[in-house]
């Protein structure tokens, strides 16, 4: 079985900028691709691929969810996937799905975009915004530095120039020596600027931690992807920088905001207490992922935190320096996946005084 | 000797040019951003204007820009630590918006003094 599509449907469809398939919903065999999809799916390795099977998906369980999901919606929008190219590849696609009956079968029509072309434009346009903000920073630098040598460069010449009495030359050197302390306190600054602190581990409270990160995340978090925060009401006593703690919260949230793209999506912050499994008593920052691919219907972002400068064009720093951080305060980042969000937990053995035991 | 208005927020940077101005026998006052600058001049129109760009209040080009849509034909020097915000060099687009001349910071006593003679000498004429 094939479905025939007439000539100028097959154009017009053919010059979407979209690959479309039809499919039987049982078993995935394509009874329609447009010349995009085609050219996709055509052939792995030289064997004819006839059929979008779950054999065809990298993680195969996707095919099975997306059915699940369009039996019980009917659509599936923001469906993101990977599947297997012509040579071989795996390729990230991202589209719509819908369900029909034809013939007294149940078909899936099907059009997606690859979105490795969309991760380039990603990276490129962050690479721009960085070089921009890095020209905003010489500039301003230029900016400093050119006021600052002003009065150096003016009253050096002003002193070898004619013959100024011995109160004028005391006065130009003076001002000279103004000008250059500036310098020196510019450049000072800059250095300030230039050097990685080092940790200052102290004894802070986890909840109040994320408290802080909370209004900050508020802000910089698309509009679509909605933050919750359920913190717990009892201190939580850790050994941490609060400074670099706030960097790998509001980093694993940004990059977890990334994920979720521009589809609507839900990032749910929790701190709490963990029980003991053998280790000692740990305090918990749970950070729950879930983006939406249809009504009601929730998916796994498979968070992966690649982080800043990395392919997937995340804002955070990556996951793995953030790991880095977290050791250092005798912590750890755990990453799991479940069928409907990805959560990410931060644990940090707690630091309870006699005081806090009574 | 010329009445000169100089325009710059920073005080030992227009401490500095005041000295340079004074030396090439100017009369100098001091405006520290464009908004006074252009009320003194209206009061009492100056012979050549110095004027920085990037100033609190009122900033350099649109200074240039105030001055010269009220139809004021004085010669105006822009001055600047010469980098770019954005896409558009700054001195440039002062050009564009009529000052007679401009100059990068720090700026040679000699080279700055001889443009101020020749914009003061074809005001003149």
């Amino acid at each position: 079985m094939s479905i025939e599509v007439d000539g100028l449907t097959a154009k017009l469809i053919d010059a979407m900028p979209l690959m479309v398939v039809v499919t039987r919903k049982e078993d995935g065999q394509i009874l329609y691709a447009n010349q995009r999809a085609a050219n996709l799916v055509r052939e792995t390795g030289g064997v004819p691929i006839s059929n979008f099977s779950r054999d065809y998906f990298v993680r195969p369980a996707e095919r099975d969810a997306a059915v699940e999901a369009l039996k019980l919606a009917g659509t599936l929008d923001h469906y993101e996937a990977e599947v297997v190219s012509a040579d071989g590849s795996p390729v990230a696609v991202c589209g719509f799905a819908g369900m029909l009956e034809h013939d007294g079968e149940e078909l899936i029509v099907a059009g997606f975009a690859d979105t490795r072309r969309q991760d380039m434009v990603a990276q490129y346009r962050q690479l721009a915004y960085r070089l921009e903000a890095l020209r905003r920073i010489a500039a301003g630098v230029a900016h400093q530095l050119s006021n600052a040598l002003v009065p150096v460069m003016t009253f050096s010449e002003l002193a070898r120039s004619g013959r100024p009495t011995k109160e004028a030359l005391d006065d130009y050197l003076a001002r000279i020596a103004a000008g250059a302390d500036r310098c020196v306190q510019l450049i000072n600054d800059i250095r300030e600027f230039s050097r990685v602190r080092g940790s200052e581990i102290q004894r802070i409270d986890l909840a109040t931690a994320v408290d802080h990160c909370q209004s900050v995340l508020a802000n910089i978090l698309p509009q679509q992807i909605r933050l919750d925060c359920r913190l717990c009401g009892e201190a939580l006593p850790i050994l941490a920088d609060p400074r670099l703690l706030e960097d790998v919260i509001i980093g694993t949230v940004l990059n977890a905001g990334d994920e979720i793209g521009r589809r609507p999506g839900r990032i749910e912050i929790t701190t709490g207490r963990m029980p003991p499994r053998g280790r000692p008593e740990c305090a918990a920052i749970t950070i729950t992922i879930a983006s939406r691919s249809g009504p009601g219907q929730e998916a796994s972002p498979r968070f992966q935190g690649a982080g800043q400068g990395a392919a997937t064009g995340h804002h955070g720093i990556a996951i793995e320096t953030s790991c880095d951080i977290v050791r250092e305060m005798m912590g750890c980042i755990e990453v799991t996946h479940t069928a409907s969000h990805s959560m990410i937990e931060l644990r940090f053995p707690l630091q309870l005084s006699d005081l806090d035991r009574t | 000797m010329a009445r000169i208005l100089l325009i710059e927020d920073d005080a030992p940077v227009a401490e500095a040019l005041r000295h340079l101005l004074l030396s090439g026998g100017h009369d100098v006052t001091l405006a520290p951003n464009g908004r006074p600058a252009i009320r003194l001049h209206q009061e009492a129109p100056f012979d050549l204007i110095v004027s920085d760009i990037i100033m609190p209040e009122m900033e350099g080009i649109e200074t240039i820009r105030a001055l010269r849509c009220i139809g004021e034909a004085v010669p105006i020097i822009a001055i600047s630590g010469g980098a770019n915000f954005g896409p558009t060099y700054l001195l440039n687009l002062a050009s564009a918006f009529g000052c007679s001349a401009t100059f990068e910071k720090p700026v040679h006593r000699e080279p700055f003094l001889a443009k101020i003679e020749e914009l003061l000498a074809a005001s003149r004429n």
